[in-house]
């Protein structure tokens, strides 16, 4: 077993908590700001149709390569070695398979969200 | 208490045996390549996960210093993964949504 090294994990921090409020902030004040704008059903569930495919496609990219991915899935495969690998690989198996199960179907029905589905 | 629809009013809204089928078939067609291309995802997954159960030592070989040969097929599950979407795309924007439209418009 390697020697345990020098951490200063769990230890409080002046920049880290600066930072995290910061951003909190700011996604709140992103997130009021668009609430303002949303008027109808169809604009709160799937943005009135505004948002392209593009668009949503690096939302949705956005959301999957976040800490989960790049902690969590690393640390996996780093403990756990091919065993890990299922895990990342899985999930974005899964992605095709809902989207022509369930997502196609859903598309000329009106009311649903993109993330939801 | 729902007022009664004549029988002409009933008859000039109910679609026909006809278009009904048609629309129909259109469904039929997609849940058929929704389905192909889902089983040709899953097998692909699951071929990777049993071999990863079963046979480890072989994909732990080494293909370059730091690359094995797991890490090349796990990259390949994902770009199967991309390209039977893109191929879904490429279909519902070629073939699907034109039946769709065709349909919709009243034909066969």
């Amino acid at each position: 077993m390697s020697p345990l090294l020098a951490t200063s994990l769990g230890e409080p921090n002046l920049t880290s908590i600066l930072f995290f409020f910061a951003f909190v902030s700011v996604t709140m004040g992103i997130t009021w700001w668009a609430a303002r704008k949303t008027k109808t059903a169809s604009e709160f569930l799937t943005a009135g149709g505004n948002v392209t495919a593009l668009q949503n496609g690096f939302a949705l990219a956005g959301d999957y390569m976040s800490a989960a991915s790049f902690l969590g899935i690393a640390g996996l495969v780093a403990t756990s070695g091919f065993d890990g690998l299922i895990y990342s690989v899985g999930w974005l198996v899964g992605w095709p398979v809902v989207t022509f199960l369930i997502a196609e179907p859903l598309r000329n029905l009106g009311k649903f969200t993109f993330a939801d589905v | 208490m729902t007022p009664e629809l004549s029988v002409p009013a009933v008859a000039a809204t109910t679609p026909s045996n006809e278009s009904t089928n048609a629309v129909r078939a259109v469904a039929a067609m997609r849940w058929r390549m929704a389905i192909v291309l889902s089983l040709l995802m899953l097998v692909t997954y699951f071929a990777f996960v049993l071999g990863i159960a079963f046979d480890k030592p072989s994909l732990g070989t080494l293909i370059t210093q730091g690359l094995s040969v797991g890490i090349v097929l796990g990259a390949g599950v994902i770009l199967t993964a991309f390209g039977l979407t893109a191929f879904y795309a490429w279909w519902a924007n070629r073939v699907y949504d034109p039946a769709l439209d065709q349909v919709a418009r009243g034909g066969k």
